[in-house]
């Protein structure tokens, strides 16, 4: 009550504004051309402010980034509050550094590896959510409680899961048998890989099974029928039927899912660190370390730069499939 | 026969949604039962599937360390909701509104900070924020946290007031209500759902950051639940009924946003993804 | 001096020890002074106080100077005796020196490189401390930097005579003395009575074979025999590795020297035995001594600075010490130094001289700062008295006698911290066998050279 009143009373204020400020050039313009002129300067006005904001926070930030990618920055930058510039050196250096290698192959594989998996998984959520049974409408609402919790938390409970004693993972495995010896989950490199794809594929699930299950839900149910009175199986249905339907929303799912499975960090950080022997970095993680911990400010911004392209290319894919017109993204 | 088929169809199904869910949410209940156990004593077994003794003890340690992170994310992500709101709403009704090639630039622009890697730009963040004295402060992360929030906003906000049927402002505009007006009176109020479903997703934003608290807070500084979490699970490291404790408690705020707003979140979900 | 020892970290394991907490503010003469004006976090309300009270008080000619000091000690508490010790003898100076006011910045306390990035970043901006303490691998950075006033030139330093000459030669940069080294520590090895005992260990281990064989012993079911850390890191995996191989004849400007690749494999020998964890390899140093804490290990390679802490919080834990074993029987052992060293930075010549006299002050003070930080006194005059002349003390004081700066040999000291991230880096690709002990230490003999020139 209170709310809205206050509402109609700010908008009656604000409106008297700008009747008093239209009311000014309405003395030396047509009436109409007037108010023309009054609304594009409050639309303007409108805008300016957000497009400042990302001119200040993200384009001049990009601007610095590239700028001090070229630059020698480290224990002396940092004190002196700029470095020398020397080229492509930092990249050069960056590229023939081995960890970094394998943080790209890292990256790559732990991208698609786990956009594949959420996907298929997601989806299949999403199909059996399809149907109403008793405790549908709560399992919809349970199953996102492992996306809205902060990836850090998901990374901590997944160092648990994967402790080398007493974890979940390894508990679960030696009770059915199937190891006899605790696995090191963390201490091997490529198990290590492992570890942190299927943390950000639980994370990721929910977010892909709701948004398939939103698509699923605009299948219509005539087609659907009318598949089925011809005789095609289920399979078929699904296949035929179902799948090129949702292909809009499956395009987007995939997309989305690639360019939020980028940006991972928080998971890697927080598992591994990078580790063991920087065998599990992401480029994300890798860029991490070079910069804030190893005082390469210059070869860490260079590998961030490149996961920037890597990003940017796949946004561009994202925004050619969604023509344009998408409103897009999702958390992750 | 009939009767048998039927048994097995509900038992194939029943199998199939506990190999689909139980791996899902197995892990949440896991955490939650090892939080109330003993871990730490040198006789301490591993975490067993249903407690037998339980104990408060973890949460006593986890509960001071985690309350005072749980205060600091709370105002960052609430000033970041407002500051996305103040900045993004406006600019979704004047977009919406001018139409034509200015805004579909402007709205691509915002699309493509969405695909920024917030680490690409840390390292520069960190040299401009020195500069501008923001390191370690709470207006530092709000205004990092915001610029990737902010632009989600303004897109869903937009793409939802675009939406409005145009004769709505040409009933206005015959009334001769300015465009503070319109945006007030007309757009503003019908996007309400829009916004709240933003404010949301913006807050969750603010929530969840852990670059920018990681890398913006100069050693010192406010320090968010994902910092605070993070800080306390490398110093706890063998007293793992703590961690369990601590990342339960860490869990609690979102799920409890998820349950008050899960209307709104579904609402979003569909409107800022699958609006193609 | 090694990460891990930042007592803020270690605050829950320091709970118990109000009492040595407080037995410490005493010895650094400052119960009285302890909550006047001098606080990092009560600066803002106390320090306006303070000089006015002094300005009445005193004639001071130019008013009351004010000097800011830095270092990772953390805010005071009860549980944290090294930030109370500093609060307190800079709270008594400034009382016994009414023109001077000290202020400490001590809350940027992060065991990563977040405390280097904040001095510098004061730097850039020209608001550097007037007095800093660092981590002595630090201090050639900020001497080659140019960063920090030769203390020498600020007058003369009677200390230095009566300190350990290697712990002078590492805070020694350009033959100039760019920093007091006031405390210093060492890593050996602790051990757990009743684990020996259990696993019919009678004597204490001396060689390589010897502790092998007797670590392997005492790892088996949830018992993790022996741990250290295996993180390649500042004061981590490499100041771990360095009394390995240097008393086995190795030294840092060598990497790949057969000497360093015997200690390597000795200890990704131990690894792959199951005689240490295969987890060392993502351990910093936090990790073996909470594990140690916690009775599960039954060597723990650590520094003295855990004993205060292991005497007054575990006291059903049965302890001891013995020196890093050696490749052959009577190799001496070799250490390196750890521990904080204090510089004036550049600043405006009354703020550097005034922070010279401070640091004089606190040179005279030497016995309760390293009590304060649970270090040992760098003069090895004052060894003889309490606590250091507790047994457990004794293999680290052996070792520290014939310590080595982890600077020593290399031309440009600057290059020591990357030198020491090369060679954690190949520790860390040996333990988890992602390549062989020499081809690691090869690969980081590669890396190194360039950085030796």
């Amino acid at each position: 009550m209170t709310a809205t009143t206050t509402q109609q009373a700010l908008g009656e204020r604000a409106g008297g504004v700008a009747e008093r400020l239209s009311a000014r050039p309405r003395r030396f313009l047509p009436p109409r051309l007037g108010r023309r002129y009054e609304r594009r300067f409050a639309l303007v006005a409108f805008l300016v402010p957000s497009l400042v904001y990302v001119g200040l926070f993200v384009a001049y930030p990009l601007y610095r980034d590239i700028v001090i990618s070229f630059q020698n920055y480290g224990f002396s930058a940092l004190a002196a509050g700029h470095g020398p510039f020397v080229g492509l050196a930092n990249y050069r250096q960056m590229l023939n550094d081995g960890t970094t290698i394998r943080a790209i192959a890292n990256t790559v594989v732990f991208t698609l590896a786990s956009v594949a998996a959420q996907f298929v998984i997601g989806f299949a959520m999403a199909v059996y959510l399809n149907r109403q049974f008793a405790g549908s409408a709560f399992l919809r609402r349970i199953i996102l409680v492992p996306w809205v919790m902060p990836l850090v938390v998901t990374g901590t409970i997944f160092s648990l899961i994967f402790a080398s004693t007493n974890g979940l993972a390894n508990e679960v495995l030696h009770g059915i048998g199937l190891v006899h010896k605790p696995i090191g989950w963390l201490t091997s490199g490529d198990l290590a890989v492992l570890s942190i794809v299927v943390t950000n594929v639980w994370a990721g699930i929910p977010f892909n099974a709701i948004l398939l299950f939103s698509g699923l839900q605009d299948v219509p149910p005539e087609q659907l029928e009318a598949a089925s009175v011809d005789g095609a199986s289920p399979w078929q249905r699904f296949t035929r039927v179902t799948v090129p339907m949702m292909r809009p929303v499956i395009m987007i799912v995939l997309m989305l899912g690639v360019v939020y499975t980028l940006k991972v960090f928080d998971i890697v950080i927080v598992l591994t660190n990078g580790g063991p022997a920087n065998e599990s970095q992401l480029m994300s993680s890798w860029a991490y370390t070079q910069a804030f911990s190893d005082f390469q400010l210059g070869t860490g911004t260079a590998v961030a730069n490149i996961l920037l392209v890597f990003s940017l290319l796949c946004g561009v894919v994202y925004v050619l499939l969604s023509r344009g017109d998408n409103t897009g993204r999702a958390r992750r | 026969m009939t009767r048998n088929y039927k048994v097995l169809r509900i038992s194939g199904r029943l199998a199939v949604g506990l190999v689909l869910f139980v791996p899902l949410l197995f892990p949440l209940y896991w955490v939650v039962a090892s939080s109330f156990q003993n871990l730490s004593t040198i006789f301490a077994n591993a975490p067993q599937i249903i407690p037998t003794h339980v104990t408060a003890a973890n949460y006593s340690v986890a509960f001071g360390s985690i309350i005072g992170n749980i205060g600091v994310s709370l105002v960052i992500a609430l000033c970041v909701t407002g500051l996305s709101w103040l900045i993004g709403v406006p600019a979704a009704h004047a977009l919406a509104r001018l139409g034509g090639t200015v805004s579909n630039v402007v709205v691509m622009v915002m699309l493509v900070t969405q695909m920024i890697p917030a680490i690409s730009v840390s390292v520069a963040l960190y040299t401009i924020f020195h500069q501008w004295g923001l390191l370690g402060s709470y207006l530092g992360l709000i205004l990092a946290d915001t610029s990737l929030q902010m632009p989600f906003a303004l897109i869903v906000v937009r793409a939802f007031m675009v939406s409005l049927p145009g004769e709505l402002f040409d009933a206005a505009a015959v009334d001769g209500a300015g465009e503070v007006r319109a945006f007030t009176s007309v757009s503003l109020p019908l996007a309400v759902p829009a916004v709240i479903t933003v404010g949301l997703f913006t807050f969750l934003g603010g929530w969840t950051d852990f670059v920018n608290a990681l890398t913006l807070n100069n050693g010192s500084g406010p320090q968010p639940l994902t910092l605070g979490l993070f800080k306390f699970s490398t110093q706890y490291t063998t007293n793992t009924g703590a961690v369990f404790a601590a990342a339960t408690l860490a869990a609690i705020p979102t799920t409890i946003l998820l349950f008050m707003g899960m209307r709104w979140i579904r609402g979003g979900l569909r409107a800022g993804a699958l609006k193609g | 001096m090694p990460i891990d020892k930042i007592p803020a970290a270690h605050g829950k394991r320091r709970a118990a020890s109000i009492l040595s907490a407080a037995a410490m503010l005493v010895v650094s003469g400052g119960l009285t002074t302890v909550g006047v004006s001098v606080a990092g976090q009560g600066v803002a309300s106390g320090a306006p106080v303070g000089t006015v009270v002094k300005a009445a008080g005193a004639s001071c000619p130019g008013g009351v100077l004010k000097l800011t000091e830095e270092d990772y000690y953390g805010a005071p508490s009860k549980t944290n005796p090294s930030a109370n010790g500093m609060k307190a003898f800079f709270g008594n100076y400034s009382k016994t020196h009414p023109c001077v006011q000290v202020v400490r910045q001590g809350e940027v306390v992060t065991g990563d490189a977040a405390y280097l990035t904040h001095i510098l970043s004061q730097f850039s901006s020209g608001s550097q401390p007037d007095l800093l303490m660092l981590d002595n691998p630090q201090l050639p950075q900020f001497a080659a930097d140019n960063l920090l006033v030769p203390l020498q030139s600020l007058g003369a330093l009677p200390v230095v005579k009566k300190i350990n000459p290697a712990n002078v030669e590492e805070t020694t940069y350009n033959g100039k003395l760019y920093a007091l080294p006031l405390d210093t520590n060492t890593i050996a090895i602790f051990y757990n009575k009743a684990l020996l005992a259990e696993n019919g260990i009678k004597t204490l281990p001396k060689t390589w074979s010897q502790f092998a064989a007797d670590a392997k012993k005492t790892a088996h079911g949830s018992d993790l025999g022996f741990v250290f850390s295996g993180q390649a890191g500042p004061g981590q995996a490499t100041w771990q590795f360095d009394p390995w191989a240097w008393s086995n004849g190795a030294s840092t400007t060598r990497p790949d020297s057969p000497a360093a690749v015997q200690a390597l494999s000795f200890l990704t020998g131990l690894v792959k035995d199951g005689a240490a964890p295969k987890s060392v390899v993502n351990w910093t140093q936090t990790q073996p001594i909470q594990e140690f804490e916690a009775g599960k290990a039954a060597f723990c390679e650590n520094g003295l600075w855990n004993i205060p802490t292991l005497e007054s919080a575990y006291p059903k834990l049965k302890w001891g010490v013995f020196e890093i074993p050696t490749r052959l029987a009577g190799q001496t052992v070799i250490a390196p130094f750890g521990g904080e060293v204090w510089s004036v930075p550049k600043t405006n010549a009354k703020e550097e001289k005034a922070a010279f006299q401070l640091l004089k002050a606190m040179s005279q003070n030497i016995n309760a700062f390293a009590r304060d930080v649970a270090g040992v006194p760098t003069e090895p005059s004052l060894w003889k008295a309490s606590p250091w002349n507790e047994s457990v003390y004794q293999p680290f004081l052996a070792e520290l006698q014939h310590g080595r700066s982890r600077q020593a040999g290399i031309t440009k000291p600057a290059n020591e911290p990357a030198i020491d991230l090369d060679i954690g880096n190949a520790i860390e690709a040996a333990l988890v066998g992602k390549q062989s002990p020499a081809a690691a230490l090869q690969a980081a003999q590669s890396q190194v050279a360039p950085l030796l020139k």
